[in-house]
């Protein structure tokens, strides 16, 4: 369903998309959760998957990083590629597509450690030396606006920084993995405007690095930061383009109505 | 009635309960503490024992008990946290889970008596390792097992499950997740079970009575298959003693010894819960 204009615009070497679904649908049990969804997330830029509660936003970003595989009764069918290689085959260690495929969840989550192990906390390899240990901290922090507001204080506990600040600490650990592609479950629902925007802003910043797929319920978030939006609909895609196609008269009547007044009725 | 005077009812009926509760611990407590009080001194700690217990100390007797429970600790600590690691993060089914509970809390009710005389028949007859601390030791810590297995899997479920959903989309392993998120996070439950384990099994007569304890002239074993002294083995020994006043004045002092080692274990898990508990909020 993405219009070919918007594969034009970016440059030869990304022209595969970096995230490419077909007929994928995905059971929890027996209840369908997705079916038969087909889109592709070009490469760089912002995606926001938008679309009402239990629409199956999440589900469709879990599968991404197979974090849905660690539920028992998850299933799914059809061909979903991510970095040009099968999900399923082309990655038999799952940790490796796991780290090419960050994941931010929509509560933060720290670990009861130093904020600088925390965003070292997936960097396992014994290899890095203590300088780019530091080093390392100090980019994914200052990528993710965090550096100015926690630089004097690497070795105090993450717990005590506020929730905005522990979800920019949440998007500076999954940096520090430097992924190809970064997966956000609402991740300005629980901060405040202010910090929201921050974390906007950072999104903008890195989507010329990477891919990013986001998940949000605010469509004015999704007018300020997306590329590209795909509007999910009781598991089901209604409809997936540039932003300026989505938002303009060119998309359909429910893609409208949910993006004016904010109310779906399917 | 009404209901202000049912509630009045209530309220006193339970605070007598709490009463009678905390009356009972305090009598034995003093009693123990006012018996045992006048046979202790550090003579009486640091010597021997002599004449069957009724003169001398009771310093092989408390090296003895430390020696069998620290060997049941060594022993059970990496069973127990591995099964409980085992049915947190590898075990599927939950009729499995539920069948290892089942095992688990058959285990607990196991009477003690019936453990010393599995170690008996098994170990000392068929076996023929005769009398040995090493096979008390080893009966101890399967009477730790069940408990230490529930507490230490009890701190990994309480973990939140979001630590290890983020662990894992840091592409952590398996292996990673259990080294680096579910022990560390669990430890402080880990380490405060076994320590109430420790005060349980230190205390314990009936498992090792037949097993590992000689009642008198040993002193520390030179090897794993000797016998040694104990606490509890001593104190029953010197109570069918009873009517020597100079017995059961030195098994009052043994039981004060004993009552202060439990209450030093339990101390130390109410510390170590307070301190980790204390770590992870920070
Ligand atoms: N582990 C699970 N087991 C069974 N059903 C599930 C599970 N997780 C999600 N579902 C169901 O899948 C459907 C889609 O859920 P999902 O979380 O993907 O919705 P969503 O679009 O993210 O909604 P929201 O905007 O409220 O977060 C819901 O009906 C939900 O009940
Ligand atoms: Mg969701």
């Amino acid at each position: 369903m993405l219009q070919n204009t918007h594969l034009q615009i970016v440059s030869d070497q990304t022209e595969t998309a970096a995230i490419s679904m077909k007929n994928f649908s995905a059971y929890f049990g027996e209840a369908c959760i997705l079916s038969d969804v087909s889109f592709d997330v070009p490469s760089r830029g912002v995606t926001c998957l938008i679309g009402p509660s239990g629409a199956g936003k999440s589900t469709l970003l879990r599968t991404l990083n197979r974090i849905n595989g660690e539920t028992q009764t998850a299933s799914f069918t059809g061909e979903v590629d991510v970095l040009g290689k099968p999900l399923i085959e082309g990655y038999p260690d799952v940790t490796i597509l796991r780290r090419k495929v960050g994941m931010v969840f929509q509560s933060p989550c720290v670990f009861p450690r130093s904020i600088s192990e925390n965003v070292l906390f997936g960097r396992r390899d014994k290899k890095l030396s203590k300088t780019e240990r530091r080093t390392l901290v100090e980019t994914c922090l200052k990528d993710a606006g965090l550096w100015s507001e926690v630089s004097k204080r690497l070795d105090k506990p993450a717990l005590n920084l506020s929730l905005g600040q522990q979800q920019r600490l949440c998007i500076a650990r999954a940096l520090a993995m430097t992924p190809d592609i970064l997966l956000l479950d609402e991740p300005t629902a629980s901060v405040d405007p202010v910090s929201a925007r921050v974390i906007e802003d950072l999104l903008t910043r890195l989507s010329s690095k990477m891919t990013i797929v986001m998940v949000t319920h605010n469509i004015a978030q999704t007018k300020r930061v997306a590329d590209h939006v795909v509007f999910l609909c009781d598991g089901q895609i209604v409809e997936a383009g540039a932003k300026t196609d989505m938002f303009s008269r060119r998309s359909c009547d429910k893609t409208r109505t949910y993006l004016t007044e904010e109310f779906c009725d399917c | 009635m009404s209901r202000s005077v049912k509630n009045h009812i209530f309220s006193a009926v339970t605070k007598l309960a709490l009463c009678l509760c905390a009356a009972v611990l305090g009598f034995l407590l003093l009693s123990i503490m006012w018996q045992g009080g006048r046979a202790i001194s550090l003579d009486f700690i640091l010597s021997p024992a002599r004449d069957f217990g009724t003169s001398g100390g009771i310093v092989f007797q408390i090296l003895g008990s430390l020696l069998l429970v620290v060997t049941a600790a060594l022993i059970v600590l990496p069973i127990a946290v591995g099964t409980a690691i085992y049915r947190e993060c590898y075990m599927q089914l939950a009729q499995n889970k539920a069948r290892l509970d089942t095992v688990l809390y058959a285990l607990n009710a196991i009477p003690s008596i019936s453990y010393g005389i599995f170690g008996l028949i098994f170990f000392v007859n068929i076996l023929g390792t005769g009398l040995s601390w090493f096979v008390g030791s080893l009966i101890l810590a399967m009477m730790m097992l069940p408990t230490l297995t529930l507490a230490s899997h009890a701190a990994m479920q309480a973990l939140p499950k979001s630590y290890r959903e983020n662990a894992q989309a840091l592409g952590l392993s398996q292996g990673e997740i259990i080294r680096h998120v579910i022990l560390p996070q669990s430890s402080g439950g880990i380490v405060t079970g076994l320590m109430i384990s420790l005060a349980r099994a230190i205390g314990e007569t009936a498992p090792i009575m037949f097993i590992a304890t000689a009642f008198s002239g040993v002193s520390l074993p030179q090897s794993l298959l000797e016998p040694v002294a104990s606490l509890p083995t001593h104190i029953l020994a010197l109570a069918q003693q009873s009517t020597d006043p100079q017995a059961l004045q030195n098994a009052w002092g043994a039981s004060l010894v004993l009552v202060s080692f439990v209450a030093a274990f339990s101390a130390l898990a109410f510390y170590i819960r307070q301190k980790f508990s204390h770590l992870g909020q920070r």
